[in-house]
C-alpha cells in the first residue's frame, strides 16, 4: 500500500509510534549521528549530510531536504543486546540458589533504519533465532519491534552495501518504508502492523506517478557508490589465501582496539561476566560485548589459540567475508562502512578483502 | 523451569564423589538432564561462572563428570561434598555417532583428560559388543599420577583391547611407558572406525600416523576443546574456522575440519 505525505504527515507517524513504542531514532550527539531513545521530532537530524572516509567523519548542513544523512554510527544491536545486559540474577540463601531471568519485553520502534541495517538485523536474527537454541532475550525484543525503513539518497565514500547482498528491491522486514520525493514522502506500508499504523492517520494514497518517481529516486542511489567489492567466489579465494603472508602486513597496522567489532551491526560476540555483591548472597550474570580482537578471546587453559594480532584480524575478516557463508549462507558484512570510518589505523575492510581475494 | 531459556540452570544432586588423582575428581550427579554419548553440560558455580564439562558416563538419570581442577569454576569441585547440590544446564553438542562403526573394527584413542570424553563411548561399545569386530582403546597419560579410572581397566579389558601407556617411568607402574603414538604401532589397522579425544598436538600426531597407514580421514572422528561461554552458538568464543565447536561439535569428522585444523592460529 502506498501513501503520500508531507513533513506534517511524517510528524504524525512519529507521534503515533511514540504512543505505543519506545522510539529510537538518529540524532546529533557528541558531534556525530547516533541512535538514541526518546528523540524529539524536531531533533531528528533532517538536512544533515555525513562525509565519511577511513578514520574520517564530518557532518555538514545540507540543502532543504530531509533524509540526506546516512546510517548513524551506532547500530540496532546496541538496543537489542546492550553492551551490558543482565541475563539472570542468582540469589544464595542457606546454600541453595534461586534464579531470576531478565527477559525484556519492551516494545521498541526504530524510526529511520537504512537498508544495510535492516539487512544486518536479519543477519543477527539468523544467529540468535534460527537455531536449536533460539535466544529468548533477543526474541522477545525482536517480536515486539516496529521498523521504519528509509531510503538513502547518496552513498558515502565508505558504503558498499550494494555489493554485500543489500538490494533496493528488498525491504528486509521493515513495517513501513519511506522514500523522500521533493518535499513530500512516499510511504510504503509493508506489514499488517505497518498498514494499521498508517491507516489510522487517514493519509492520502499515492498516485502511480509518485510511486514511479520514488522508484527512480531509489535507483538513483546506485550511481553514487564509490566502492566496489567483487564477491563472486570470495569465500573460496579467501580460504585459498588463509596462510598468505599479506595477513602479517595488515596485522602490523591493526591495533587490536576492537573499534570495528563494536560499530559493526552484525558482530555479535559476547562474554558472560559474574557481578557479585559484597555479601556474596547475590550474583548477576551479565552478557557483555566481547570481541575476537581481545587477547584472551580464544584462550584454552592458558594456551592462546589466536595469540597474534595478525591471527585475530584474520579471524575477523574471514568470519565476515567467508566463514559466515558456511555458517549462515550469507555474508557477515552488509557493507555499511562503519568499521572503515572508525578504524584509527585506517584499515579498510573492502580494500583489504579485495586485495586478499586476488593474491 | 523455563525450558525455552537456554541459560536456565537445573539443580543436580551430588550422589557420589570419587577422587581420581591429585587434581581430578569424578562426581556422579542426579538431575533432569538427558545427555547422549559425546555431549557435555555447563556447570555453574555461584559467583564464579560456568565451565563446559563432558558427560563421562550416564545411566538412569545419573551422569558422571570428571573434573580437573584448574581454575575458578573447576576449583569449586575441590571441596565438593556428597549429598551437595550443583547447578547445570544442557546437554549440548553433538554425539559420537558410534553406530556408523557397526560391523567394523574400532580404535578409540584418548589422551589425558580426553578419556572422560571417550569413557561413555567405550561403555556403549561394550554394551553392544557383538555389533563391532576388533575394538582397541588406547589411552596415553602424562604420568602414573595422572591416570584416570584405574579401577576400570581390568573390567574394560575383558571386552575390548584396552591399552595404557604413561609418559614417564614410575616405580608404581608396571605397564607400558612411552607416547600414545607408539601404542598405535603395535596394532592391526584394517579399515577401522576411529574416535579420538586429546590435546590438539596429540590429535595431529595420531592422525599423521593413521593416515600413513592408509586410514581414510573420513573414518576419523575427533572431539575438540575450545573456549566456551554460551554453548548455544551465539557468543562466538568457540569459533574455529567456519565451525562453532559448541553446536556443530564437539565431535567432528576429521576430513571436514582438516583444512582449518592444520593451519596455525585459526
Ligand atoms: C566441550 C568441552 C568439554 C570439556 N570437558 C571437560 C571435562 O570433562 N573435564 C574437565 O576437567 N574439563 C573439561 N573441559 C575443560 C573445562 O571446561 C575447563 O577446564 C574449564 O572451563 C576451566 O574453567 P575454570 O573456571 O576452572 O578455569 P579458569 O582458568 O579460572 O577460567 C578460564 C576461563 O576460560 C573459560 N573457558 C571456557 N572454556 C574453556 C576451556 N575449554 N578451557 C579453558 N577455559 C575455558 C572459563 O569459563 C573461564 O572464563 C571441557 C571443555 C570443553 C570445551
Ligand atoms: S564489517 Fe564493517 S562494513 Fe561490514 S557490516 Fe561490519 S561495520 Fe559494516
Ligand atoms: S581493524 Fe582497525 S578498528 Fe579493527 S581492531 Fe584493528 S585497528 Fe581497531
Ligand atoms: S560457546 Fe558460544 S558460540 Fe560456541
Amino acid at each position: 500500500m502506498f501513501y503520500i505525505i508531507d513533513v506534517k504527515g511524517l510528524e504524525s507517524i512519529y507521534g503515533s509510534l511514540k504512543e505505543t513504542f519506545h522510539v529510537i531514532s538518529p540524532t546529533l550527539k557528541d558531534g556525530i549521528l547516533l541512535y538514541s531513545e526518546d528523540v524529539d521530532f524536531n531533533s531528528l537530524p533532517f538536512g544533515y549530510t555525513q562525509m565519511e572516509g577511513p578514520s574520517f567523519y564530518q557532518l555538514l548542513q545540507s540543502s532543504g531536504r530531509y533524509f540526506t544523512y546516512l546510517r548513524p554510527s551506532n547500530t540496532l544491536k546496541y538496543f537489542l543486546r546492550s553492551p551490558n545486559m543482565k541475563l539472570l540474577t542468582v540469589k544464595r540463601s542457606n546454600g541453595e540458589l534461586s534464579f531470576e531471568y531478565h527477559i525484556n519485553h519492551r516494545k521498541l520502534a526504530f524510526f529511520d533504519v537504512r537498508r544495510c541495517d535492516l539487512k544486518a538485523l536479519q543477519t543477527l536474527d539468523n544467529v540468535y533465532l534460527n537455531d536449536r537454541f533460539p535466544d529468548p532475550y533477543y526474541r522477545s525484543l525482536r517480536e515486539n519491534m516496529f521498523l521504519v525503513g528509509v531510503d538513502c539518497q547518496t552513498a558515502s565514500d565508505v558504503c558498499f552495501c550494494h555489493c554485500m547482498g543489500v538490494y533496493l528491491e528488498d525491504s528486509y522486514g521493515a513495517d513501513i518504508f519511506i522514500t523522500e520525493l521533493d518535499g513530500r514522502f512516499l510511504v510504503t506500508a509493508l506489514s499488517k502492523k505497518g498498514v494499521e499504523l498508517v491507516e489510522k492517520l487517514h493519509i492520502k494514497k499515492a498516485s502511480v506517478e509518485d510511486i514511479q518517481k520514488a522508484k527512480e529516486k531509489r535507483e538513483g542511489l546506485l550511481s553514487t557508490f564509490k566502492k566496489y567489492l567483487d564477491t563472486k567466489d570470495l569465500k573460496e579465494n579467501l580460504y585459498r589465501n588463509i596462510e598468505h603472508p599479506y595477513w602479517e602486513e595488515i596485522g602490523k597496522r591493526c591495533l587490536s582496539c576492537t573499534n570495528c567489532t563494536q560499530v559493526c551491526p552484525t558482530c555479535f560476540c559476547f562474554d558472560i561476566k559474574e557481578v557479585n555483591s559484597i555479601e556474596l548472597d547475590l550474583s548477576e550474570r551479565v552478557v557483555s560485548w566481547d570481541s575476537c580482537f581481545n587477547q584472551t578471546f580464544a584462550t584454552v587453559h592458558k594456551f592462546n589459540i589466536r595469540d597474534t594480532i595478525t591471527s585475530r584480524y584474520r579471524q575477523w575478516l574471514m568470519h565476515k567475508m567467508a566463514y559466515w557463508q558456511d555458517q549462515f549462507g550469507e555474508f557477515g558484512c552488509v557493507g555499511c562502512g562503519r568499521c572503515i570510518t572508525w578504524c584509527p589505523a585506517k584499515i579498510d575492510i573492502q580494500v583489504e578483502t579485495a586485495k586478499l581475494r586476488e593474491l | 523451569m523455563n525450558v525455552q531459556n537456554p541459560y536456565s540452570l537445573v539443580k543436580g544432586k551430588v550422589v557420589k564423589v570419587h577422587r581420581e588423582n591429585y587434581n581430578t575428581v569424578s562426581v556422579l550427579v542426579e538431575s533432569d538432564i538427558k545427555p547422549e554419548v559425546g555431549q557435555y553440560v555447563m556447570f555453574y558455580t555461584f559467583g564464579r561462572g560456568e565451565a563446559p564439562i563432558t558427560v563421562a558416563s550416564y545411566q538412569d538419570g545419573m551422569s558422571l563428570h570428571t573434573v580437573r581442577i584448574v581454575g575458578d569454576v573447576t576449583g569449586y569441585f575441590q571441596h565438593i561434598q556428597e549429598e551437595g547440590t550443583v547447578y547445570l544446564r544442557g546437554p549440548y553438542g553433538n554425539t559420537w555417532g558410534f553406530e556408523e562403526a557397526y560391523g567394523r573394527d574400532v580404535i578409540i584413542i584418548s589422551g589425558g583428560l580426553g578419556l572422560a570424553a571417550t569413557r561413555w563411548l567405550m561403555e556403549k561399545i561394550i554394551q553392544n559388543r557383538d555389533n563391532f569386530k576388533v575394538v582397541y582403546s588406547l589411552y596415553g597419560s602424562k604420568s602414573f599420577q595422572d591416570l584416570l579410572y584405574k579401577e576400570k581397566y581390568n573390567i574394560w579389558a575383558r571386552e575390548i583391547d584396552f591399552r595404557v601407556t604413561v609418559g614417564t617411568p614410575d616405580p608404581a607402574w608396571t605397564g607400558r611407558v612411552g607416547m600414545i603414538t607408539q601404542l598405535l604401532e603395535d596394532i592391526k589397522i584394517e579399515n577401522p572406525s576411529i574416535f579420538i579425544c586429546g590435546p590438539d598436538p596429540m590429535v595431529k600426531a595420531v592422525v599423521d600416523i593413521l593416515s600413513s597407514k592408509g586410514v581414510n580421514k573420513r573414518e576419523i572422528k575427533v572431539s575438540l576443546e575450545r573456549h566456551m561461554k554460551c554453548s548455544v552458538g551465539t557468543c562466538g568464543h568457540c569459533m574455529f574456522g567456519p565451525f562453532f565447536v559448541c553446536k556443530d561439535g564437539p565431535v567432528f569428522r576429521y576430513s571436514d575440519i582438516e583444512y582449518f585444523y592444520t593451519k596455525k592460529s585459526v
